[in-house]
């Protein structure tokens, strides 16, 4: 467990230096704060354009993040050479990979904390309820990171960092239209097809589960039943990108 | 050791493909429509796409479509739905599948014949390719909401005027309407030339319904 919390330090004083990681935190503060003057163009009310508008920022945010640092960190360990000298310490790679991992999810939980507290001050200053559903819809957020970030560890295991970002993107959005699968499944005809369609559907994240923003706006309430399992889904999710990251690692030639 | 990771990984994901669906039924069961955040009040908002307005209108056609299909399969009080098709042709009054929609769907579904009446006109005037279809929805439109079967008659004969229309057809159809038509034939013949003209299969599915129907009350 040790090699794992030092490894996690390590990183997390690594990636709080990088200047993407401001970067982006810049851009999403921007966003949100400007986001007021964009709901005064919607047919809505301002606190839930605001509302809207802050949650799928700070979604959009956590890809970026891991695109950005989460793809590169393996790759950019391996191509300067650094993993040599943790590889030959008794560290096993898959303490390695789920140091890195724990690492790189505390500086972005911090980050995500930083544009939480901007977005439920400015909602707040507004006039907007803090209610607990919006708060649950953060965490739901988080989740949604943990696994994307997981994910992007997973594709930068076996591949370049460039086609790992793309395999990245691609797995945000596969995930987000995931629902139209299951739509497409009962309208689907054939007696190979279907049950394609239901692997995929099957095989990709449901990212939607974490996605509640309709229901906030709404005021449609979901049981706290219903947050709980979102969250031990994304942890399950993680779990088993990391473990198939370690397994990948483990074997791979370096 | 290997059977154990993989029986375990194997342990992992079935409770992932059970907490899954016990997620999916629960959202169903709480089920919010699509967020209506990002529809502009006006078209005010045009100058400010930088002259992507085009590609916005695409964006907002797709969320109108979600938009409907969310409200058919649930409330169905399309709140927004009028707005939406009028601000999608006037992004981008060249954009048919929009005007079409409005002809079929939002005088039956929104009770608005007026509504769909304006953006029909707009869209003749906007010089689109199939201009002759809009003066027929527009004439039966008149026909049979407004009960004013003189202006119907009208917009079908500017409908046989137009290039690529079907002149037979609407000819015979306006020539009935001048008659002071009240026969049957007249609505089945509607819908049956809607049905094989049409080119979108949510209007082909919604009008094959309504024939059915149409048929069964005869």
């Amino acid at each position: 467990m040790r090699p794992i919390i030092e490894i996690a330090s390590n990183m997390f004083k690594e990636t709080i230096r990088n200047n993407v990681l401001y970067l982006v935190l810049f851009f999403v503060v921007a966003l949100i704060v400007l986001s007021v003057f964009i709901a005064d163009w919607s047919v809505f009310a301002r606190i839930q354009v605001m509302q809207d508008f802050g949650l799928a920022t700070m979604s959009l945010a956590g890809l970026m993040l891991s695109i950005f640092i989460g793809v590169g960190m393996l790759g950019k360990e391996m191509s300067q050479k650094t993993l040599y000298h943790v590889v030959t310490k008794p560290v096993s790679r898959e303490q390695f990979v789920c140091g890195k991992f724990a690492g790189l999810f505390a500086t972005l939980l911090l980050t995500y904390l930083v544009m939480s507290v901007v977005f439920l001050c400015t909602l707040a200053y507004l006039g907007g309820a803090i209610t607990p559903p919006l708060v649950y819809a953060i965490f739901l957020i988080w989740a949604e990171m943990s696994v994307v970030i997981s994910a992007s560890i997973f594709f930068s295991t076996f591949t370049s960092p460039m086609l790992a970002s793309f395999f990245s993107l691609a797995f945000y959005v596969a995930g987000h239209l995931n629902d139209l699968l299951s739509i497409k499944m009962v309208e689907a005809k054939g007696s190979v097809y279907p049950h394609v369609l239901k692997a995929i559907y099957y095989i990709l994240p449901n990212l939607e589960h974490f996605n509640v923003r309709d229901n906030i706006i709404y005021g449609v309430g979901l049981p706290v039943s219903y947050y709980c399992l979102a969250i031990v889904y994304g942890i399950l999710y993680t779990v088993l990108f990391l473990s198939l990251s370690c397994i990948l690692f483990a074997g791979k030639d370096l | 050791m290997r059977t154990s990771i993989a029986a375990a990984l194997a342990v992992v994901w079935l409770l992932v493909l059970a907490a899954q669906n016990r997620l999916t039924s629960i959202r169903t069961k709480h089920f919010a429509p699509p967020s209506m955040a990002f529809v502009p009040q006006s078209e005010k908002i045009k100058p400010y796409l930088l002259g992507f307005h085009t590609a916005y209108a695409d964006y907002l056609w797709i969320r109108t479509t979600l938009y409907f299909g969310s409200e058919f399969l649930s409330h169905g009080q399309y709140k927004w739905l009028v707005h939406m098709v009028d601000l999608v042709t006037r992004l981008n009054p060249t954009f048919y599948p929009a005007y079409e929609f409005a002809g079929l769907m939002i005088p039956d579904i929104c009770q608005d014949p007026d509504a769909a009446r304006v953006i029909l006109q707009r869209g003749i005037s906007s010089a689109t390719d199939r201009r002759w279809k809009l003066w027929y929805y527009l004439g039966m439109i008149y026909y049979e909401y407004y009960k004013d079967k003189k202006n119907a008659a009208a917009c079908l004969t500017y409908a046989v005027t137009q290039s690529g229309a079907p002149g037979y057809r609407l000819a015979g159809i306006a020539a009935a309407m001048f008659k002071n038509a009240g026969a049957p034939e007249e609505g089945r013949d509607f819908l049956e030339f809607v049905y094989t003209t049409s080119e979108n299969p949510e209007v082909k599915r919604y009008v094959a319904g309504k024939l059915q129907a149409y048929l069964e009350k005869k």
